[in-house]
């Protein structure tokens, strides 16, 4: 069973191939990475499955819904998205923030949902705290619970570790994966190559507005794939202790 | 728990307090003026007409002067006063925009010279509600110009919004105040009343043409509370929630340009209501529009009605015009939001 579909989908922005023929079917109970470099079409190629813009050709179907015709509440509770960074200059509590991740679901027991959600993040001890006031890094743990509060069988996110320290990076990647476990469908898009190899069941290698590769981790991300899309020389090492193979800049790239 | 906002002023709590506020600053405006009319008196003569057996112990000069001319006026200010309040918070959050006042974003005075425009043109043929008519149709092509300027890529620019407005309103403003001067007509505002507003003309007439507008603005915009707190998250967030931000846009600007322009046609232009009451109520009890909504409408009644009595006795026996009052109270306010909200998210770029 399949929860998001992508056939052809492109876009192309004053003649400029933002992302090109993308043919994609993403399976139920799957952790998805979208990696690669930066403007190499990961946040737009995001933006297209989640249906928040509009492919200028091809189509995309989510959970069965198409995503430009479905209502956009029965849409909201198939699929949460995160963004790379919310802007709120208004003084909401974080529970507020929280709680808003339950609208498409309607009023009741929002708030249990919300603490719930904000207990998987680690971040119930900022439910009074004003959102405007927090780190970056603490901001996106709360925008994630939002997400997670949604209570969707698909999220996309983009970069939910981006600013995040270690600890609580381990802690996000373990929750998706966990979710993905339990049958949810987790795209979202990495910039940590060994976040993606250790928790991801799939990754896609984006370059310049097209998947390159895609497949399990250890086969998408080789040496030659990766020196060649990042155009940086690098050594793939096994972890020590765990076991899982570590992606690593070499020393031929220091020289430059 | 550091930076707890346990500070907060319960909802019902403030919202008891505004309309406490309110009806006691009713009954001293009631009985304030030229003919003193003590409080007692105030209730014996409402009770009177509301088929009551009064207690008696007023003059019908009282009566008169009460019922007539200071009960409908009382009325206009609160009718004008919500609706600047609950205009200004409903587009402030839809613009995620601090500073989209009715008035700084032109809508107020594209209201002003439509309804001058609407009176000369249709009053003939449609009768009284030719001004609000007008006003309504001039404050739409005001903030639809003023919208479509600062639009760009998906994105409404803060400082662009703001200069369209000022321009948007200097032409406005103008314009109204140019046909007052060159057709005079004394159906027309003087150029005062556009720029700086009066409750002067006010009558049941006028009440009854002006209240409806009001009223649906003030029953409908709560409506859309909920979504207007997730467009603050930002548009994107909103949607992927299942918003309908274009459609939610163009409901609140509806209400919201209904609201005013109705007010502008029966009270001119009465600047920074619509600005400082929201963010007076933000700062005592938080950003949720649930709250915010009708307690800008309640605080917005408040300040005019206060306003009000003021410009009609601080100088007996001339009346001062109500807008002066406002921005008199405003101006400062303003300033010192503006230092508030460099110092806390770094300004407005």
């Amino acid at each position: 069973m399949s929860r998001v579909v992508a056939s052809g989908v492109g876009y192309t922005i004053d003649g400029e191939d933002l992302v090109g023929s993308v043919d994609l079917t993403v399976a139920v109970g799957s952790l998805v990475a979208v990696v690669g470099p930066n403007g190499a079409g990961k946040t737009t190629l995001v933006r297209l499955l989640s249906g928040e813009i509009t492919p200028t050709r091809g189509s995309v179907s989510i959970g069965g819904l198409d995503p430009h015709r479905a209502d956009p509440m029965d849409l909201a509770l198939v699929r949460a998205v995160l963004p790379q960074q919310t802007f709120l200059h208004f003084a909401f509590r974080c529970l507020d923030v929280v709680m808003m991740g339950r609208h498409p679901h309607g009023d009741g027991g929002a708030e249990a949902k919300a603490l719930e959600a904000m207990t998987v993040t680690d971040t119930t001890q900022f439910a009074s705290r004003s959102y405007p006031t927090l780190s970056g890094g603490e901001q996106t743990r709360v925008s994630l619970a939002r997400v997670l509060a949604q209570d969707t069988p698909v999220l996309f996110l983009d970069e939910p570790t981006g600013s995040l320290d270690l600890s609580h990076q381990e802690l996000i990647m373990a929750t998706l994966s966990g979710l993905a476990r339990s049958g949810s469908t987790v795209i979202a898009v990495l910039h940590d190559l060994n976040l993606a190899t250790r928790y991801a069941d799939r990754v896609l290698l984006m370059d310049r507005g097209r998947v390159v590769a895609d497949g399990a981790p250890v086969e998408v991300l080789t040496v030659a794939a990766v020196g060649a899309v990042y155009r940086v020389p690098v050594e793939i090492v096994i972890h020590p202790s765990l076991g899982y193979p570590v992606i690593l800049p070499s020393d031929a790239g220091a020289g430059g | 728990m550091s930076g707890d906002h346990t500070w907060r002023v319960n909802g019902a709590v403030l919202f008891g307090c505004l309309v406490l506020g309110l009806v006691v600053a009713v009954l001293a405006s009631l009985g304030s003026g030229a003919v003193h009319i003590s409080p007692g008196a105030v209730v014996g003569i409402l009770l009177d007409h509301a088929g009551f057996d009064g207690s008696g112990s007023f003059t019908s000069q009282q009566d008169a002067v009460l019922w007539s001319i200071r009960l409908p006026r009382v009325l206009l200010g609160i009718v004008v006063g919500g609706g600047l309040g609950i205009a200004g918070a409903a587009l402030q959050g839809i613009f995620r925009n601090p500073l989209a006042d009715p008035q700084l974003i032109g809508i107020s005075s594209g209201a002003a010279l439509g309804s001058a425009i609407g009176i000369l043109a249709m009053e003939a043929a449609i009768g009284t509600l030719a001004g609000p008519l007008g006003a309504f149709l001039g404050g739409i092509a005001a903030g639809a110009a003023v919208y479509a300027i600062a639009r760009n890529q998906g994105r409404t620019e803060v400082v662009t919004l703001v200069l369209a407005g000022i321009a948007v309103a200097a032409v406005g403003g103008a314009g109204a105040a140019f046909l007052s001067v060159v057709a005079d007509d004394p159906r027309l505002g003087s150029a005062l009343f556009y720029s700086l507003g009066s409750l002067g003309v006010a009558t049941w007439r006028l009440l009854a043409v002006t209240a409806p507008f009001v009223l649906a603005a003030v029953i409908l915009l709560p409506l859309a509370a909920r979504r207007l707190d997730l467009v603050l998250l930002g548009e994107r967030e909103a949607g992927h929630l299942g918003v309908d931000v274009e459609r939610l846009r163009i409901e609140v600007l509806l209400l919201a340009t209904v609201a005013v322009s109705a007010t502008v046609a029966a009270a001119g232009v009465i600047g920074f209501v619509g600005l400082i009451v929201p963010h007076a109520i933000r700062l005592v009890a938080g950003p949720s529009h649930r709250l915010l909504l009708p307690a800008s409408a309640v605080g917005g009644a408040l300040l005019v009605v206060v306003a009000d009595v003021v410009a009609r006795t601080v100088a007996l026996p001339l009346e001062v015009p109500v807008g002066l009052l406002t921005a008199i109270v405003g101006g400062p306010v303003f300033l010192w939001l503006i230092r508030r909200t460099r110092r806390e998210h770094g300004g407005w770029g």
